[in-house]
């Protein structure tokens, strides 16, 4: 996580100059540079440039982008260094200011996930899910999405994360399939229901082995899963990972067991 | 020739070489993505998974349940379960494709443990659908030709060559249109042709077997120049050879050399395998032709030229041993090497070869001469073999896999010795060898099968202490578990359990010998071992209908142990595990699973109801209690009215209200229990427990009525239940009902000791009651005739001279109490005797009196003064309970009769020894009064 959001922070700084812009797209796709913006809190935004103000509606933006604000960079900075309560409220306080002026999102993206680094995972879930309120498009955002499932994971919240899962197995995009497929193991295994989460790591092996990266982790926990329940097949999954993986990460635990 | 048209060959080989590893067809439903996982887990060694997944499935997708019996054929097949796949491919639609590829599926599971007749059986009866034509369909025809094939290869390797090359007409046939593929089958049908023609005698069978295979040459010659030319070419050198065309065949060979070496080295270069190579035929028939020629020389004297002929051959076949040890004529290579260098060494050659980076082809190939032997179960050959290469190959990679197919031999030949040496041999030489192992297990195996006893035990005794660490000894433990139990040895067996247990927590068969032990210690009453073990079970196992059966096992153990507050807690743990339908998915996977869970569930709401009836509680809350285990069974009725428990229910439901003396409730349950379940145990008990409460209400005619319920269908009641009913209304005073249930068990020519006894005497007690004495005289004759020594010997004498008393039989009467005399010790006994005797000779006085014949009349009443006295004096304790109140009847009865008689000073004695010894007795007046009567009597009496 901590590197996640170094290379966030990262990119963000690499890019510093594009983020000093003022502008706003229009959804005819019409691009406005301006010297200051601001939004009201219906969501109007107030574009200033050289001949003068320019209004626009809410529903006539495709994006309005503000420069990046000064606490941006300090949050970052507060939650690399493990001041999350000070991060977060930096955040806040991005969202309370840039709203509707793309830094909202970027910081509201974020709020989530530091908790999750802090351990609060109550407060992680409602930060996720309070960011879904506000930009619902966030739920296709594969990337961000699957932290959100892992925070609901963790904190064994699986009334919320079966239906998504399931609906990601029956409908998603194949690598967001195979990563439920497996997640849904997870939650069967924390259920205890052991045979039922094999039976899903083996699914994710058996239809998603074009998912190259995401194999070892299916097969390893398919082996544990075969240990926990005693099964001398353990073994023979175990030697696959190590044969078919074997610089993979898993492969490494895998040789201890062979 | 130009080596472009060759090049080609690597094509060709390749298309026919490559797996058709087409992509799985698109799964358009969830259903069909299901099935194809369901067969994914078979083929991946997860057939247990498989066929739970189907289950599954079948309840999911009712429709599609029969795509579910191929799997479950397949997983069977897989677990060898022959008998149960067949049984399903039995139950499909005959002529169904599905059908054929389980029927297919279990010919090939046969072939793979070498039942081949079985296999060829199955095959047959297939290709006899086919007999006037292949299949049209283009997926059908694939699959004919896929099984054909098969088919002819399993023929080919149990020997059966003309069986294999009809097989192989048939794929031909089928694959007519696929070119390269023809080409390819068409070489192997020719070599085919001609290896069952070298083996068959010469005639016009073989020479017909030889026109084949030349025909099919020369059609591949013709149609093109390729690896399967190469091929053609050997495979007619061959047919020369078969006639004995020797020069022919090496002219042929020496005429395509340069083609058969340009063929070599393109294989080689394209890394195909090079037992498709036709070098190798080429030099092994060039090896032949040198040795028959080498042959021809040593006989006609020319013995240089006979041993360089024979060198030459033996560098022939011993490169084809080497270098092309996979194709088929590496075998007979082999065994001509062996056979050449034998022969050179006995002419007192010395022979070296240098097998150079070929050893392991070689000794693989060696090692698969031996093989086809074992697969052809001729196993005293093999063994001979195996134990050649062994000797001169003792130790090399795959070594365990020899060694397993030796011990077997020995154990098919029930060559016990051998078959010992070798175990031990391999225990003690190759215990760091992961395969050898597996020989002890597969020998024993077979002597298992032939119930012999001694070297079974002693092979899986050797595994499993020799090689603890392996991954089976686990389950060769249980195995002899399950051995030692059978034999009666229970000690034995469980200390086979306790060895997985300390040993194998991690082990699957953990779990399984926790339960077998917890079981044994169940089965022998052990409750608090078998408790602590089914506690041990249930924390090790994870949610899962085993683990709920557990649960109701550890219930059931505290209740034979009557602890109900633990079986309580037990039972109520499983009720919320198993949720209220018992459909709880995380303890039952399968519909059988559910299917026993939801019986789980009814059964643990029985016994909580039970447990809740037997529960030791305070006065205060017995009736809470009760009350709730009332409604939890009534409950349990209503529900499940149609189980065996039903009956059982209802008759606790009546105890309870017994329990806590609601008669009425009690007696409504009771008639309720035998009217809905008049043939289950509880509802023939159910009429006692009527009478019995019909007594207790004090109502004698349902009492009655229960009872003739009874003597309408007596044969549905127990003997012993009937003396139980006739006891119970005897002491109600139903005395003529009491008495027909006795004179049913006298009359019933299968009562034993055990219920006459008490009938007899019962039925005595009841004439006696009712009066009848003469009946009961001859009850209680009959009594003492069949058990003169019985333990009713004094209550029935005493009786017996009653019933005489009565009868006015005084003299009888007496001689009955004399038995008492003769043999009672215990003073209770004696003295009732002697008040008894002296009611009996009041009796004859006074009926001396009333014939006037006083002299007799005042005998008697001395006589009974006198045993009246001997109650009184003779050393008996007045304050002893149990003589206190005879004491007091026999002064009470003695001061009449003295004051009869005119002994008044006895009279007065008597009354003062009774104001002494009850001051306060209730008879006090009448005694104070008779002392003053005796005091007057005997003053105006003096002179």
């Amino acid at each position: 996580m901590k590197r996640a959001l170094l290379t966030i922070s990262l990119a963000l700084g690499l890019a510093g100059e594009v983020w000093a812009q003022v502008y706003v797209v229009t959804t005819d796709g019409r691009r406005m540079e301006g010297t200051a913006i601001r939004a009201r809190p219906d969501g109007t935004i107030i574009l200033t440039t050289a001949t003068g103000q320019l209004e626009f509606p809410r529903d006539r933006i495709r994006q309005a982008v503000a420069p990046r604000p000064p606490e941006f960079d300090q949050a970052m900075r507060a939650l690399q260094e493990k001041r999350y309560d000070e991060g977060i409220k930096l955040l806040r306080d991005v969202i309370q200011k840039a709203r509707f002026l793309t830094w909202d999102e970027t910081a509201s993206k974020l709020i989530g996930r530091a908790y999750v680094e802090k351990g609060d995972l109550p407060s992680a879930i409602k930060a996720f899910e309070d960011h879904l309120r506000m930009f619902p498009q966030a739920e296709q955002d594969s990337d961000w999405i699957w932290h959100y499932y892992n925070a609901l994971l963790q904190a064994k919240e699986f009334a919320k994360l079966e239906p998504r899962l399931n609906k990601l197995v029956a409908e998603g995009a194949r690598k967001d399939a195979a990563r439920a497929q497996i997640m849904r193991g997870d939650v069967r295994l924390a259920a205890n229901q052991l045979e039922a989460a094999v039976l899903d790591y083996l699914r994710a092996v058996m239809f998603y082995s074009s998912e190259k990266d995401l194999m070892p982790g299916a097969m390893l926990r398919t082996a544990t899963t075969l240990e926990r329940m005693r099964d001398s097949r353990a073994k023979d999954w175990y030697r696959r990972i190590v044969e078919e993986f074997p610089s993979a990460p898993e492969a490494a635990e895998a040789r201890q067991k062979i | 020739m130009c080596a472009r048209p060759i090049c080609s060959v690597v094509a060709g080989v390749m298309a026919v070489l490559a797996v058709a590893a087409s992509a799985p067809a698109q799964q358009s439903s969830e259903a069909d993505r299901e099935y194809a996982f369901a067969s994914w887990l078979v083929e991946n060694g997860l057939a247990d998974f498989a066929e739970r997944l189907v289950d599954q499935l079948a309840r999911r997708f009712p429709d599609q349940a029969e795509r579910g019996r191929v799997i479950l054929a397949e997983s069977l097949i897989a677990r060898r379960r022959f008998a149960d796949a067949e049984a399903i491919a039995a139950a499909m639609p005959k002529d169904s494709p599905r059908t054929q590829a389980v029927r297919l599926a279990i010919a090939k599971g046969y072939y793979r443990v070498g039942e081949i007749e079985k296999a060829r059986a199955i095959y047959d009866a297939f290709f006899s659908q086919y007999k006037g034509g292949i299949p049209t369909d283009p997926d059908f025809r694939r699959f004919y030709m896929d099984s054909a094939y098969q088919f002819a290869k399993m023929l080919e390797a149990a020997g059966d060559l003309r069986g294999a090359a009809a097989a192989f007409e048939k794929v031909l046939q089928a694959s007519q249109e696929e070119a390269d593929v023809a080409r390819r089958l068409s070489a192997e049908l020719a070599q085919l042709w001609v290896r069952a023609a070298e083996s068959a005698p010469a005639g016009a069978a073989r020479e017909e077997m030889l026109k084949k295979a030349k025909a099919l040459c020369d059609e591949i010659q013709w149609k093109g120049l390729d690896l399967w030319f190469g091929q053609s070419v050997i495979t007619l050198a061959h047919i020369e050879i078969v006639r004995g065309k020797k020069d022919a065949a090496a002219k042929l060979i020496r005429d395509y050399m340069d083609i058969l070496r340009q063929l070599d080295d393109i294989l080689k270069k394209e890394e195909i395998p090079m037992a498709l190579s036709p070098m190798a035929g080429a030099r092994y028939l060039l090896g032949e032709i040198y040795r028959e020629q080498a042959e021809a020389a040593l006989a006609a004297g020319r013995s240089d030229e006979g041993v360089d002929l024979l060198v030459k051959a033996l560098t022939e076949y011993f490169n084809v041993f080497a270098r092309y040890a996979e194709s088929e004529w590496a075998f007979p290579a082999g065994e001509r090497s062996n056979d050449l260098k034998a022969r050179l060494e006995a002419m007192g050659r010395k022979v070296t070869i240098n097998p150079g980076p070929y050893m392991k082809n070689i000794i693989q190939a060696r090692f698969r001469l031996a093989d086809n032997l074992f697969m052809q179960r001729r196993y005293a050959e093999a063994a001979a073999q195996y134990l050649s290469i062994l000797n001169q190959f003792p130790s090399f990679e795959g070594v365990g896999r020899p060694l397993t197919n030796l011990i077997v031999c020995y154990a098919h030949e029930k060559d016990t010795l051998a078959m010992r040496a070798v175990a031990e041999h391999i225990v003690e030489r190759y215990a760091s060898d992961a395969d050898a192992p597996t020989g002890l297990l597969a020998a024993a195996k077979i002597c298992f099968d032939r119930a012999e006893a001694d070297s079974y035990l002693y092979l899986y005794n050797l595994f499993v202490d020799r090689y603890p660490r392996e991954e089976r000894t686990p389950m060769v433990l249980f195995s002899l578990s399950g051995i030692m139990r059978n034999n009666g040895n229970e000690e034995a067996a469980n200390a086979y359990l306790q060895r997985i247990i300390r040993d194998y927590p991690d082990d699957q068969y953990y779990l399984r010998a926790l339960n077998h032990l917890a079981w044994s210690h169940y089965r022998a009453q052990r409750f608090d071992e078998a408790v602590k073990t089914f506690r041990l079970l249930i924390e090790k196992t994870p949610p899962s209908h085993d683990r709920a059966l557990a649960q109701f096992s550890l219930a059931d153990a505290y209740v034979r142990m009557n602890d109900f507050t633990q079986a309580i807690r037990a039972f109520e743990t499983l009720q919320q595990w198993l949720g209220p339908t018992g459909e709880n998915p995380a303890y039952g996977q399968t519909s059988a699973e559910i299917a026993k869970n939801r019986e789980l569930l009814r059964n643990a709401t029985f016994y909580l109801g039970y447990s809740l009836s037997r529960l030791d509680v305070p006065p205060d809350r017995q009736r809470a209690v009760r009350a709730t285990a009332v409604k939890m069974l009534e409950d349990f009725v209503a529900k499940f009215g149609e189980t065996e428990l039903a009956p059982k229910a209802m008759s606790i439901i009546g105890s309870i209200h017994l329990e806590l003396g609601d008669s009425a409730k009690a007696a409504s349950t009771f008639d309720e229990l035998a009217r809905r379940y008049p043939t289950s145990e509880e509802g023939r008990s159910a009429h006692y427990a009527r009478i019995s409460a019909a007594v207790e209400l004090g109502r004698p005619d349902t009492a009655r009525e229960a009872w003739n319920e009874v003597r309408r269908e007596p044969a549905r009641f127990s003997l012993d239940q009937i003396v139980r009913m006739g006891d119970l209304m005897r002491k109600a005073g139903l005395l003529e009902e009491a008495m027909q249930a006795y004179d049913l068990v006298r009359g019933n020519d299968t009562a034993d000791r055990t219920q006459l006894e008490p009938a007899l005497f019962g039925l005595s007690s009841a004439a006696y009651d009712a009066k009848k004495y003469e009946e009961a005289v001859a009850a209680l004759t009959d009594l003492m005739r069949r058990y003169p020594r019985s333990g009713l010997f004094y209550q029935a004498k005493f009786m017996l001279g009653r019933a005489y008393r009565e009868l006015g039989r005084l003299p009888e009467a007496v001689d009955a109490l004399n038995e008492v005399f003769r043999f009672a010790t215990d003073p209770v006994l004696i003295n009732t005797a002697n008040m008894e005797l002296a009611e009996i000779q009041i009796r004859m006085a006074r009926a001396f009196q009333q014939q006037n014949r006083p002299a007799e009349q005042r005998e008697q009443i001395l006589a009974a003064l006198a045993s009246y006295q001997r109650v009184i004096i003779s050393g008996n304790d007045p304050k002893d309970p149990k003589v206190r109140p005879m004491i007091e009847d026999a002064l009470a009865a003695s001061v009449p009769l003295f004051l009869e008689i005119g002994f008044f000073d006895r009279a007065v004695e008597n009354c003062e020894t009774y104001l002494n010894l009850y001051p306060d007795g209730s008879r006090v007046s009448d005694f104070r009064r008779w002392r003053e009567e005796a005091r007057l009597k005997a003053v105006t009496a003096q002179p």
